[in-house]
């Protein structure tokens, strides 16, 4: 695919030229000769290269044509991709996750292209949402559940979060969400760059109602089909049923 | 998420607008400690404009249960709807608190 960034317009087809937005134009460039998962021939449409500090709408980045969006701020923004095959994709810094609702626009824009799915956008958003904060939370800023069991511990996970989101070593790992379906089948991926952990083996059911953990995962598994991790648990992947 | 608490006479009203998730951490020990000084009495969620809720942002009421179950104050929360309140019921917490 050949990849050129665009001037802060919607994404109009394939190819976009290097805009004056603050884009990297070295990252252009490297694009230009990645070797990406998805194949313009088979899944045509837009790569939109985002700046999140500048570009705060998910919603407008996911419209159609977009096949896949990049917040330039993330380390590394192209590690990995080659291993997420997807028709829709979104990477964004850990700082972006932390401001702005991805889990909302990213289940509108998979809507938008799935129109079956919107029996089951509680469902794929509620789940997004939890592995979206797992790839936050405890991967990308490396903050244990622990600290949710007393106030002061969650006063010093508030600290945290904000001293490790405005660090670059954390709050520019990215979290990447990758889309891929069929006529029976939705599969999100969601994953992080953090020291990865090792997922439970059980399926228990939700916890009691005064547990201040471990209601995420099984919230996940509630509303899928199918739940697996992968690659050291960074990486979650999520099966839902089409109506 | 946005809150407001607000006192008249003995009672307390809270109310929470937006999305109350994973995202507004940072401000749940203020949010707790500023709850903590209201009336010992009765105090009632107004959920009417919280779109969204995940599973960080249940664990704030789990310790509204505890700072309350410690003092013997009734909790109520009202006019969830839609995810919210389907959240709150799949986590049982109509055991925990009154809802209306």
């Amino acid at each position: 695919m050949t990849a050129r960034a665009g001037h802060h317009g919607h994404p109009a087809g394939a190819r976009y030229k290097a805009g004056d937005r603050g884009l990297a134009t070295s990252l252009v460039n490297r694009i230009t000769a990645a070797d990406f998962p998805w194949r313009p021939e088979e899944n045509p449409g837009a790569l939109v290269l985002f700046d999140s500090a500048r570009t705060p709408d998910l919603n407008f980045l996911l419209r159609p044509p977009a096949v896949a969006a990049l917040d330039v701020g993330c380390k590394d923004p192209l590690g990995g991709l080659k291993t997420l095959p997807a028709h829709l994709l979104l990477r964004v810094t850990t700082a972006t996750a932390m401001r702005h609702d991805v889990a909302g626009p990213l289940t509108d824009a998979l809507a938008a292209r799935l129109p079956r799915l919107r029996g089951i956008t509680t469902s794929v958003r509620t789940a997004l949402q939890e592995a979206i904060g797992n790839a936050v939370m405890h991967g990308n800023l490396a903050l244990g559940s622990e600290l949710r069991e007393s106030i002061a511990g969650l006063a010093m996970m508030g600290r945290l979060m904000e001293q490790r989101a405005a660090d670059p070593r954390y709050g520019r790992r990215p979290v990447t969400v990758a889309a891929r379906w069929d006529g029976t089948t939705l599969v999100l991926t969601v994953e992080d760059r953090g020291t990865g952990f090792r997922p439970p083996t059980s399926t228990k059911a939700l916890p009691g109602p005064i547990a201040t953990s471990g209601r995420g995962l099984a919230e996940i598994r509630a509303h899928c089909s199918r739940v697996t991790f992968s690659t050291g648990g960074r990486r979650i992947t999520m099966r839902f049923r089409l109506p | 998420m946005q809150y407001s608490i607000k006192t008249s006479g003995g009672a307390t009203d809270i109310t929470l607008d937006g999305r109350l998730t994973f995202s507004d951490a940072p401000s749940y020990a203020k949010f707790l400690e500023e709850l903590g000084k209201a009336p010992k009495t009765h105090w009632t969620f107004h959920l009417g404009k919280l779109e969204f809720i995940d599973s960080t942002g249940m664990s704030l009421f789990v310790h509204v249960y505890d700072l309350a179950n410690a003092d013997n104050i009734k909790v109520t929360i009202v006019n969830s709807t839609g995810p919210v309140r389907e959240a709150l019921e799949r986590a049982a917490f109509q055991t925990l608190f009154e809802l209306k």
